[in-house]
């Protein structure tokens, strides 16, 4: 808005066009409200983690045009399922070329990882090499409160895919990290519900993922039903962002139907909640970065981002430097419950050191904890 | 074999578009569906144009080139995806057949127009008959509340180019709206 009184051509009166610039206005705004697009975070870091860094970057400026549009294309040809052939633009990650054909046929091909063991199946020569990607995982934690409610939280952990990169693949390999929760369970009291599991064949079509499971699942691993609900949504979560398709899910035990953890029949399909009821699932308050044990570089301002469904979108935080309250603050998320908003603190540059942010939800109640998510992480 | 991500420059990234995200991707779909009038294409263009921007994180390094080269991406997605798809051949035969259609999303319309006043359909109806340009430039401006240094950054032409569209584009939807009236 700071050059609004420039923005006007001078040899126009002052104020000829306020009306219709105000009509204009309330026009485009009152227009695209019904325009509520559905998250696509998980599949647009997916598909960037994918299609990897584009290499070069001289002549940057001069081809503005040309770099995003050659970037969407390239990746657009990805996601159709056409393979660019060589991404060598990553050391360590030396993927054999895929040779499928070039097709323009828009028909999602149907990949199917063989089970369970998924490396070293197919070596036409030398070693098995297996590649690795960041993958979406959901977990079953506590969310803060006093109960405790169990949510779902969100990690992006580095596992192995195997070499071809599969949806099918990429899904199971998140599935595999999903259902380990040890990691995590001293660190942020995450539950381990699917402890013995192994996760079998799974299939990825354009309409609905398949998992199978080796075991119905313990229901003393999941002792109440809503860690039971809980438990089949974060497969359900980590396998549709890691396939990067909003599509069902439907789980087998060894082929067959089954009543998992005794009580949840697989006999239905599974599916993330709509965006304005995904609070059924997702904990409230969540910290994307920086992550846990994160090093920062000292002289940078620090920003805390994160997402949260709280009541009128407010979060407190407080920032500790070992026990030591550093800041605190409020902070306000881009939309308020029942819908997930993106918040943002900044705490400016911070002295080196080791540091905790404590992000959490007042109870509109009696001011409470509501919900709450620490993480450490280091200045150096 | 678990190992935390130990790639700076991907976390930096994957950081760094989450916030963009944050900030951006509602508003630019809507400024997308406004330029295509096409739900599935204005997610896809966006989509597109976040990814393009994580891979190029390395040579953009803040979030306010990161946002311009955002911008830049989806008015040249949406533009690419006019042409391609004969989009805005169909959209201005449908202004024109049928000027208060409200978009492509015929089963909310019958709603939509009860709600939305007159003077929107209107002049929704009379910004989809400018020329791209001049409506770009209102767009962008309007609906983003963009400078114009960002509208010509953007668009890839000049200040001056800007205001000369603005002030065309905003003559024409006066002049219609006082004739409609």
């Amino acid at each position: 808005m700071s050059d609004r009184n420039e923005f006007l051509h001078p040899d126009f009166e002052p104020g000829e066009f306020d009306r219709v610039e105000r009509e204009l206005r309330q026009s485009l705004a009152t227009d695209v409200r019904r325009i509520q697009p559905p998250d696509r975070l998980d599949a647009i870091l997916g598909a960037a983690h994918e299609a990897g860094p584009a290499t070069g970057g001289a002549g940057h400026g001069a081809r503005r045009w040309l770099v995003p549009v050659a970037a969407a294309a390239a990746v657009a040809a990805v996601i159709g399922g056409v393979w660019a052939a060589n991404r060598g633009d990553n050391g360590q990650q030396t993927t054999p070329p895929m040779t499928n054909t070039a097709t323009t046929a828009p028909s999602t091909p149907t990949p199917t990882s063989s089970s369970p063991s998924t490396s070293s199946t197919s070596t036409t020569s030398g070693p098995a090499q297996t590649a690795q990607a960041t993958l979406p995982v959901y977990f079953v934690g506590p969310i803060g409160d006093s109960k405790p409610t169990y949510k779902l939280f969100r990690e992006f952990v580095r596992g192995d895919v195997g070499s071809g990169q599969s949806a099918a693949q990429k899904a199971k390999a998140a599935l595999v990290l999903a259902i380990n929760a040890q990691p995590y369970s001293n660190t942020d009291g995450y539950l381990q519900p699917w402890s013995g599991q192994t996760i079998g064949d799974v299939q990825v079509t354009s309409q609905l993922i398949t998992v199978d499971l080796a075991s119905a699942g313990n229901p003393d691993a999941a002792q109440t039903q809503e860690v039971r609900r809980l438990a089949v949504q974060e497969l359900v979560w980590t396998a549709t962002a890691a396939a990067q398709q909003s599509v069902p899910v439907r789980f087998t035990v060894n082929g067959g139907s089954a009543k998992l953890f005794g009580s949840i029949s697989t006999d239905q399909a599974f599916k993330r909640p709509s965006s304005s009821e995904s609070w059924r699932d997702l904990a409230p308050i969540w910290v994307d970065s920086p992550t846990r044990d994160q090093v920062l570089p000292a002289g940078k301002p620090v920003t805390v981002k994160g997402q949260a469904t709280v009541f009128e979108a407010t979060v407190a935080w407080d920032l500790k430097r070992g026990t030591a309250a550093v800041k605190q603050g409020h902070a306000t998320a881009s939309i308020g419950a029942p819908d997930r908003g993106q918040y943002s603190i900044e705490l400016g540059t911070l002295p080196s050191g080791t540091y905790t942010i404590h992000v959490w939800e007042p109870s509109a109640k009696d001011g409470s904890v509501a919900a709450e998510r620490s993480v450490t992480f280091s200045v150096r | 074999m678990v190992e935390r991500d130990s790639d700076r420059t991907g976390s930096d990234a994957d950081a760094a578009v989450t916030d963009l995200y944050a900030a951006h991707w509602t508003g630019l779909v809507r400024l997308a569906w406004l330029l295509l009038r096409d739900d599935q294409g204005a997610e896809e263009v966006v989509q597109d144009a976040f990814i393009a921007t994580h891979r190029h994180w390395a040579a953009l390094r803040d979030e306010a080139s990161a946002a311009a080269y955002l911008r830049r991406a989806v008015v040249n997605g949406a533009r690419s995806a006019l042409r391609h798809r004969g989009v805005q051949q169909r959209y201005t035969d449908r202004e024109r057949r049928e000027p208060t259609a409200l978009g492509s999303r015929t089963e909310d319309s019958a709603e939509a127009r009860v709600l939305e006043h007159e003077t929107t359909t209107t002049m929704i109806g009379a910004l989809g008959r400018l020329p791209q340009r001049q409506r770009e430039v209102l767009t962008m401006r309007y609906y983003l509340d963009l400078s114009e240094a960002e509208i010509a950054d953007a668009l890839g032409i000049s200040a001056g180019s800007v205001k000369a569209h603005a002030h065309r584009g905003l003559a024409a939807l006066r002049d219609r709206m006082e004739a409609a009236s």
